[in-house]
């Protein structure tokens, strides 16, 4: 459902990702983790047409991510780790004017906001709703076009634990559901969770592919997948202050 | 081009741009300041203003609205949900230019109202300000398309809002000026308004304002979808 090869992005003559490649499978949920600065919003902006690769190709839901990108904008859906929206709107307006550009009817906002349980407060400007609400609509925003293949950048950050577990239950139906997810993530207990297989990206570079249990197995018995995460990404004092 | 995508962009920007008030009072200030300017005004010298304000209109009005709008959209990223969707970076750029161009031409026909100025040809009058809308309109969206932040977006159009207004509020300067003037879009656009006013559309070399308008409008637009595609790399 997804193929990266060899893709890299420079900015400048700065390397931010440098000739990674991976496939995901249909109906998986795909995680890709690292550090602050490692390359995975440029990653995930070059495979939603949003960034032109520097040089390697890629192909989502079965279009090419440069010289297809009118094909391949309507079969994905995409929740950015930034919360997008048109505050002074209502989250109806906000829905609708999406549906729009995607072709889709009131119909279709209706039966999502209501999915999302956010149909009492469909009239309120969005910059009423609370952060958790404000998710559920960006997360109804991205399946406004029934996507095939859905990325979620941090879904969960800076929420409560409560808005949190909902929408990771969430994730967890719409990937039921049959939708290819591509999820980033900071937290290495949700990534574990909900993952079927992960990739971890530092510098650039791909530093790990694996399911979190091979992962884990691979760094001793009791080893969480933070430790392996911090393991293959750690680096030492002065490196870290320059990076 | 979707005609579809482009009046939603429209509408929703319609939508948003009443409720904010940057742009509210991006539009009420030169027309309240035209009104304070008629009254106070002498019956027979007022009218004479009217160009000027207009022209004062046309540019703080087309710099202001759609680019505070976008460089909102581009600074909270909600651009980046657009570019996702089926919406081109022609569609984006045309339903911001219908705004600014609906505004712009709105809050002129107001001031004429409000002042009693319908002096002249009307039709050409509002032809000549809608392609100096969309000319200024697609300079402040691309100013915004070239900034970092709201707040470079805004400091670059008040200077360009400013120089843009030196033909207007300056109708007799120094030869040399009058030179310089020629190299600003708006010196086209106060001439030709002028003219059709006070001369009519017979008026000799008005096809040379409108010639510089028509290419200032193509140069401006093409310069636009460039530089939002270039953002792509």
């Amino acid at each position: 459902m997804i193929q990266a090869n060899e893709l890299r992005k420079e900015y400048d003559g700065l390397l931010a990702v440098n000739d990674i490649s991976f496939e995901v499978k249909p109906g998986e949920m795909f995680g890709f983790l690292g550090p602050n600065g490692a390359g995975k919003t440029s990653t995930i902006k070059m495979l939603t047409g949003q960034l032109t690769p520097t040089s390697g190709t890629g192909k989502v839901a079965g279009y090419d991510i440069v010289n297809e990108r009118d094909e391949l904008n309507p079969s994905i859906g995409v929740v950015f780790e930034v919360q997008n929206l048109y505050n002074r709107l209502t989250a109806r307006d906000n829905l609708r004017f999406f549906g729009k550009l995607y072709g889709v009817g009131l119909d279709r906002v209706n039966e999502l906001l209501r999915t999302m349980n956010l149909l009492d407060r469909a009239n309120d400007p969005v910059g009423k709703l609370s952060k958790g609400m404000r998710q559920r609509l960006l997360i109804a925003r991205a399946l406004l076009n029934n996507p095939k293949v859905l990325f979620l950048d941090e879904p969960t950050i800076g929420l409560d634990p409560f808005s949190a577990r909902e929408i990771r239950e969430m994730i967890i139906e719409l990937n039921k559901n049959g939708t290819t997810i591509f999820l980033t993530t900071h937290y290495m207990e949700e990534a574990d969770k909900l993952c079927d297989r992960i990739v971890i990206i530092d510098r650039g570079k791909i530093v790990a592919q694996d399911t979190p249990k091979n992962l884990k197995r691979k760094y001793g018995k009791d080893a969480s997948l933070e430790d392996v995460f911090i393991e293959l990404t750690k680096r030492g004092k002065n490196e870290s202050e320059d990076y | 081009m979707n005609r579809k995508i482009i009046s939603a962009i429209f509408e929703k920007d319609f939508k948003d741009s009443i409720r904010n008030m940057v742009v509210l009072s991006v539009i009420s200030t030169p027309v309240m300041l035209s009104i304070v300017t008629m009254v106070g005004f002498p019956p027979d010298v007022g009218p004479l203003l009217l160009p000027t304000w207009i022209t004062v209109t046309v540019v703080m009005v087309a710099m202001n609205v759609a680019p505070t709008l976008f460089s909102e959209e581009k600074e909270m990223r909600i651009l980046d949900a657009i570019l996702v969707s089926p919406a081109s970076d022609i569609d984006v750029i045309a339903g911001k230019e219908l705004l600014g161009i609906f505004m712009a031409v709105s809050a002129s026909l107001l001031v004429l109202v409000l002042s009693n100025g319908f002096i002249g040809e009307i039709p050409a009058l509002i032809c000549i300000i809608t392609l100096g809308s969309i000319g200024l309109t697609g300079l402040g969206l691309f100013i915004g398309i070239m900034s970092k932040s709201m707040i470079s977006t805004s400091s670059i159009a008040v200077f360009a809002t400013i120089t843009l207004m030196f033909p207007a509020i300056i109708p007799h300067p120094p030869d040399i000026i009058q030179l310089m003037f020629k190299a600003i879009p708006s010196y086209y656009v106060i001439n030709a308004i002028s003219k059709v006013m006070f001369v009519g559309i017979g008026s000799t070399k008005l096809w040379i304002d409108l010639s510089a308008l028509i290419i200032f409008d193509l140069v401006v637009l093409l310069g636009c979808v460039y530089a939002l595609k270039m953002g792509r790399d």
